[in-house]
């Protein structure tokens, strides 16, 4: 639903229930032509979000409308059918104005006069509404009345007032709340509720019972004024209150496929050795069988160690995809072997189509080798440096070790090991790079060699959107190892690149230290791409840049200098108009920072300044000085736009550019946010942590988003909610975070937290209330 | 699958209409089978085991109008005599390649059809889900002893465990099953989940003479689409709580 059309046309009207009276949805089609009918997605604000495409099958369609344009933003229609003569559509506002005069009159059946009244909240007492509801069902069946009253109307307002009076918010208890039941005889009504719901009122059923104090004027409709409290001690209460006590897992689990991938795994430490820092080596009958005899649960960590051949390659990726499924989370690591020519009979196409395919599945794929590194012996690649062998096996070898190093370092409470295989933390393609140094600046120097070694790989280090660091090293080694291969690796990386450093001792190597990189980056062909030529000329101004390929970004290039660095998306049309600009901007993305568009021709001055608004540089390969005066403080001439520009442009413009630094904020945990998960699902719980890093940036929106107010001091005040579409679909309720930001001259801050806010909003047509 | 033992219990079946359909249905009293475009044309009758779920009609991802006012007939579990084929998935989104991605190209239709008996969903229920409640809630088990050549279960179980972003919703793991027999609704049906627009004089009177249970929900037009499918499962499976299937 986040692709559709910006605006579209009225088209007609239908009635789904194809009765009358009753509502009627509005139809619409595309501007300037195509057959689809659309609908609205309406937002909670009552805006049109996004319209999908309908199918109305032998539905009749009403086509006596007028084309009214409605843009995405803009207040949705509804509409409503009378009788075969009379429609309406109209705003909801208008048409809660007509309804209100039209119950008044009209002969209704309970349940239509019901539906009006939630509709239009001032059309009186919806309780005596109910009641009558009820009386009518009654009459043609009292059991479909009773089930009525106790299914759709009492017990979701029980579990919502439950919901809202929970002491305790764990999870067992709020998924608990959404499985009571209700059943009412004569004056009572009877709630089962299951262990974990007495257990968050401390067994106190009075509290319990005054917690669902808010429905008594509800069950009083139905004369029901006697509650009582019953347990639900089924298998079903059972599981939920049930605390699952897992046996110790493995932090990783080597799966090594054919001889190389054992090798590997056989040389980083014996199986019995390597378990007691948690690492599980499977044998190789086990990993030959590959999923189902595996002992694999939701998020596992698992590394697949094989050769780059097309069997073990499909092998590979059929294991990843049965763990990926078990909610684990597998990576790879191949050796591509190094050949002067393709061995005869070889598949090289089924080669690459295999790894793609393992690429998708697994987290990550690290490249061993290859035609560069081969099985050569390198010299000293860094002065100072052991003159290291810079074999596959070598690395191989040491990678695995850096995995155990990592191990350890979890169990001693530092970095978490997962964070190596976290999505958002970077591509999926991977290089290793080894380095070692004794005495004196060891770190330093192994630093320097173990990106020299990764360099001679695929990828160049330099350019990785995320590094796990493996230090390894001796006790006599210097003490303060582990800050300065941090500082010397954050001093290498560009800014927004993720880095963890895992540590470990090992007295063995005295005063020598190794140093080991997992480098996420992008994949091999960016070495051989060549942008087209007149590119060049970033370079005679100094910037660097390098071709942009991560998945669903539409940006080409990605520049840097100095501090400074950007997207660029490279246009090859003008933009002349708001609604040009408006298109090509709300698919940017700009979870990095400003963007910059790179015309052929400069647009003038106005253009430029809307897209500034938008936070994105309007640039031209012909005048890139004025790219870099902009780009030494580029927020500096946004915020200048903003604090100039009209409330209601603010917030257009500004959508896209906030959202995407929120979602960034998220998806990097920034300490200022605080995500937890307190929310049940229907049933289940929501696993809001693996949402968060496999959520686009485009998925989430804001709504509300609100200017606060601008300067002095050059900032410019926002708040509101961030909404996640995908987890929302997935969990049924709001995923919503509430946020307070500034931007000003030197980037976007929070002003407190941000909030989760999901068990607290329901869904519903209640307006969301932000209580920041 | 087969050689598998049932899960407990039993779960009635579900048939969703929009409401020309339903109206058709209750003028008759009948639930006829219709021409499958899947099937050559056969006259089939859907119906799914359990879950509320509506059948993929086509090969674009947009929402059909039922997908908005859905009606959602809720049959006793001995109500349909037996079925002509059963799937574990919607066979219609199998077809229209919507599982692609999890399942190997050369693998058919026809490869993980069920025994055509009511005992196959049980079976496959108590392999893939355990229970009947797990089932309905579309909470697959995470292990699960499939023989190691087992493609077709092994994909399946990739498949509705997979929760990566895959746009699949919950008829991946809906168990279909299909009739060639139509089902006379007084005798078959046992309750209907409706719109309350939908719940005229004239439509309650006619449940009331078939000895159906009318439930109406309420209808407005709503935000979007999906808001209907979690509100009909939440009703649904009260229902069968209440009705001791849960």
């Amino acid at each position: 639903v986040t692709t559709g059309p910006k605006a579209a046309s009225l088209h007609g009207l239908v009635n789904p229930v194809d009765v009358t009276p009753a509502f009627a949805i509005p139809l619409f089609q595309r501007e300037g032509g195509g057959n689809d009918l659309l609908a609205q997605i309406i937002g909670r604000d009552g805006r049109v979000e996004n319209f999908t495409p309908i199918e109305i099958g032998l539905y009749q369609v009403n086509h006596d409308v007028e084309p009214v344009r409605l843009e995405v933003g803009q207040p949705a229609l509804w509409a409503f059918q009378w009788d075969a003569a009379r429609w309406l559509v109209t705003t909801r506002e208008a048409l809660s104005d007509e309804l209100l005069r039209f119950s008044a009159s009209a002969d209704l059946t309970p349940l239509l006069r019901l539906a009006i009244a939630r509709f239009v909240p001032r059309a009186g007492d919806t309780d005596a509404l109910v009641r009558k509801a009820f009386e009518h069902l009654f009459q043609y069946s009292p059991e479909s009345a009773a089930l009525w009253r106790d299914l759709i109307i009492l017990l979701p307002a029980a579990r919502a007032a439950l919901r809202s009076e929970l002491p305790s918010r764990s999870r067992a208890a709020l998924r608990a709340a959404d499985d009571v039941t209700l059943v009412c005889e004569g004056p009572s009504l009877r709630l089962g509720v299951s262990r974990p719901i007495l257990a968050a009122f401390d067994d106190d059923r009075q509290h319990l019972l005054a917690a669902l104090s808010p429905i008594r004027p509800l069950a009083g409709a139905f004369d029901i004024d006697r509650f009582e409290i019953v347990e639900n001690s089924d298998r079903r209460a059972r599981e939920l209150a049930s605390d699952p006590s897992d046996a110790p897992r493995p932090l990783v689990t080597l799966v090594p496929l054919s001889r190389i991938g054992r090798s590997m795994a056989t040389a980083a430490g014996h199986h019995s050795r390597l378990r007691t820092v948690g690492i599980e080596s499977l044998s190789p009958d086990i990993a030959s069988k590959l999923s189902p005899d595996i002992d694999a649960r939701a998020g596992d960590l698992f590394i697949i160690l094989l050769p780059d051949e097309a069997d073990e390659l499909a092998d590979a990726e059929r294991l990843a995809s049965s763990l990926v499924g078990r909610g684990c989370l597998p990576a790879a690591i191949v050796v591509r072997s190094y050949h002067p020519a393709p061995p005869p009979g070889s598949d090289s196409a089924a080669s690459e189509r295999r790894f793609d395919q393992l690429a998708r599945t697994a987290r990550w794929v690290a490249v061993i080798g290859g035609p560069q590194t081969g099985g050569h012996a390198l010299q000293p690649l860094v002065d100072g440096a052991d003159p290291s062998r810079n074999s596959p096996t070598h690395i191989g070898k040491w990678l695995v070790r850096a995995f155990l190093a990592a191990a350890q370092d979890q169990q001693a409470g530092r970095e978490p090991l997962d964070l190596a295989f976290k999505r958002g933390r970077g591509p999926k393609f991977a290089v290793p790079g080894v380095g070692s140094a004794t005495g004196r600046g060891a770190v330093r120097t192994a630093v320097e060699a173990a990106y020299a070694s990764a360099r001679a790989s695929l990828l160049d280090p330099e350019t990785a959107r995320s590094i796990a660091a493996f230090l390894i090293r001796g006790h006599t080694a210097e003490s303060d190892a582990r800050q300065q291969c941090l500082d010397q690796i954050k001093s290498r990386a560009r800014h927004e690149s993720a880095v963890s450093l895992y540590e470990t001792v090992l007295p063995t190597l005295k005063n020598r230290v190794y140093v080991v990189l997992l480098a996420r980056g992008f994949s091999s062909d960016s070495i051989s791409w060549t942008p087209r030529a007149d590119m060049g000329k970033l370079r005679d101004h100094g910037w660097s840049y390098t071709r942009l390929r991560e998945q669903g970004e539409n940006l080409d290039l990605e520049i840097w200098k100095d501090a400074a660095e950007f997207g660029v998306m490279d246009l090859d049309r003008r933009l002349t108009t708001t609604a040009e600009i408006e298109e090509i901007t709300s698919g940017m993305p700009m979870y990095r920072g400003p963007v910059v568009l790179m015309f052929e021709q400069l647009p003038d001055i106005k253009i430029r300044n809307q897209l500034l608004l938008h936070g994105v540089i309007a640039a031209s390969i012909d005048r890139l000085d004025l790219l870099d005066n902009l780009s030494r403080q580029p927020l500096r001439t946004i915020v200048s736009r903003l604090l100039r520009a009209k409330a209601g442009d603010v917030l257009k413009a500004m959508a896209v550019f906030v959202r995407d630094q929120l979602m960034r904020l998220l998806w990097q945990e920034e300490p200022g946010v605080s995500v937890w998960d307190q929310s049940p699902t229907r049933d289940e719980t929501f696993e809001i942590e693996g949402w968060l890093t496999e959520t686009e940036p485009f998925e989430g929106r804001l709504e509300p988003f609100e200017l606060d107010g601008r300067g002095p001091g050059r900032v410019v005040f926002f708040s509101g909610v961030l909404r996640i579409t995908p987890a929302e679909t997935k969990a049924g309720y709001p995923v919503a975070f509430g946020f307070k930001i500034a931007i000003d001259d030197h980037g976007l801050r929070l002003r407190e937290p941000m909030r989760f806010l999901g068990a607290e909003v329901q869904s519903g047509d209640t307006q969301l209330k932000l209580d920041l | 699958v087969n050689q598998h033992p049932p899960a407990e219990g039993e779960l009635p079946l579900t048939h969703v209409a929009d409401g020309l359909g339903f109206r058709g249905m209750l003028e008759t009293g009948v639930l006829r089978p219709e021409p499958c475009p899947v099937f050559d044309g056969e006259p089939l009758l859907y119906l799914f085991y359990g879950r509320p779920a509506y059948r993929v009609n086509s090969q674009r991802l947009s929402s059909a109008i039922d997908a908005y006012a859905p009606v959602c007939l809720i049959l006793r579990p001995d109500g349909l005599g037996s079925p002509k084929r059963v799937f574990p998935f919607d066979s219609g989104a199998f077809s229209g390649e919507r599982f692609a991605e999890a399942m190997h190209r050369k693998m058919l239709l026809e490869d993980f059809a069920l025994d055509p008996d009511l005992e196959g969903p049980l079976k496959l229920i108590a392999l893939f889900f355990g229970d009947r409640d797990r089932y309905y809630r579309n909470a697959p088990l995470q292990q699960v002893a499939i023989p190691p050549l087992s493609f077709e279960a092994l994909s399946y179980h990739i498949l509705i465990t997979s929760r990566h972003e895959n746009g699949f919703d919950e008829r991946i793991s809906a168990i279909e099953l299909q009739s060639q027999d139509s089902l006379d609704l007084s005798t078959a049906a046992e309750a209907v989940v409706l719109p309350d627009g939908f719940a005229t004089d004239e439509v309650l009177q006619r449940l009331a003479a078939l000895h159906i249970t009318a439930l109406p929900y309420d209808y407005i037009p709503r935000l979007r689409p999906e808001s209907y499918t979690g509100a009909i499962y939440t009703i649904v499976r009260d229902y069968y709580r209440r009705r001791g299937y849960l």
